[in-house]
């Protein structure tokens, strides 16, 4: 199973479990974004969210996923990494990616996650959707 | 096509693509080649003014990399694709 994909079905944790392991790794490190109901506005008003629909510029993605995987790999001797992205709609409370990496030691696996995730969200072609209760649409551009 | 009229296919998505009504838009060069990515963006900005205040966010990519603001295109056959600020994750 390629450890770097875009996928259009849930992301189950336990069917990439196993592509962490590794005798060597003794640390398992595991991030789920997960979609979420509440959105605050920048007018402080609470917005909620029926659903969300996530598209991606779907070459240049993979490409992008890959290389932040491979620099994470190099920049905090990771093992191995994998990153699942899901798009189309993704209901509420299910998870829109997987961010997994193993290490020898837990220390380098816990600081792997925070940083592949913010330069996921600042570099990788991928887009979502809401759909609000009121059944407006908008596409997040931060 | 002369160099003087060239055009390029630009890929779009999320709000541009939605805006558009398509998801590919030809942009015109009036300047020819060579021409920068700015100048490809502020082009695009001209053509889809809806989305322009989201321009100077946006990066332009080539062949699935992005490239800088003063990158130098030479090539009108190359994939070109407009990337607005993302929000994946």
């Amino acid at each position: 199973m390629n450890p770097v994909q875009l996928v259009e079905s849930p992301i189950e944790l336990s069917q990439w479990e196993k592509s962490l392991q590794d005798v060597d790794s003794g640390a398992h490190a595991w991030f789920a974004g997960v979609t979420r109901r509440k959105t605050k506005a920048s007018d402080g008003q609470i917005r909620i969210t029926a659903t969300l629909h996530y598209e991606a510029h779907p070459t240049m993605a993979v490409k992008e996923l890959q290389q932040l995987a491979d620099q994470a790999k190099d920049k905090f001797g990771l093992l191995k990494v994998v990153i699942v992205h899901r798009l189309g709609e993704v209901p509420l409370g299910q998870a829109s990616v997987l961010v997994g990496c193993c290490s020898a030691h837990r220390k380098d696996a816990f600081l792997a996650l925070p940083w592949i995730m913010d330069r996921l969200k600042e570099d990788v072609p991928i887009w979502k959707r809401e759909t609000y209760e009121d059944q407006q649409t908008e596409w997040i551009h931060p | 096509m002369s160099e003087t009229h060239a055009a390029i296919n630009v890929q779009l998505f999320a709000k541009f693509r939605e805006v558009a009504g398509c998801d590919q838009l030809q942009v015109v060069l009036p300047n020819g080649l060579p021409c920068t990515a700015d100048q490809v963006l502020k082009q695009l900005a001209a053509q889809l003014p809806e989305v322009a205040l989201l321009i100077p966010q946006c990066r332009l990519a080539i062949d699935d990399a992005y490239v800088a603001a003063d990158h130098v295109i030479d090539d009108l056959n190359a994939q070109f694709a407009v990337i607005p600020p993302v929000s994946g994750g």
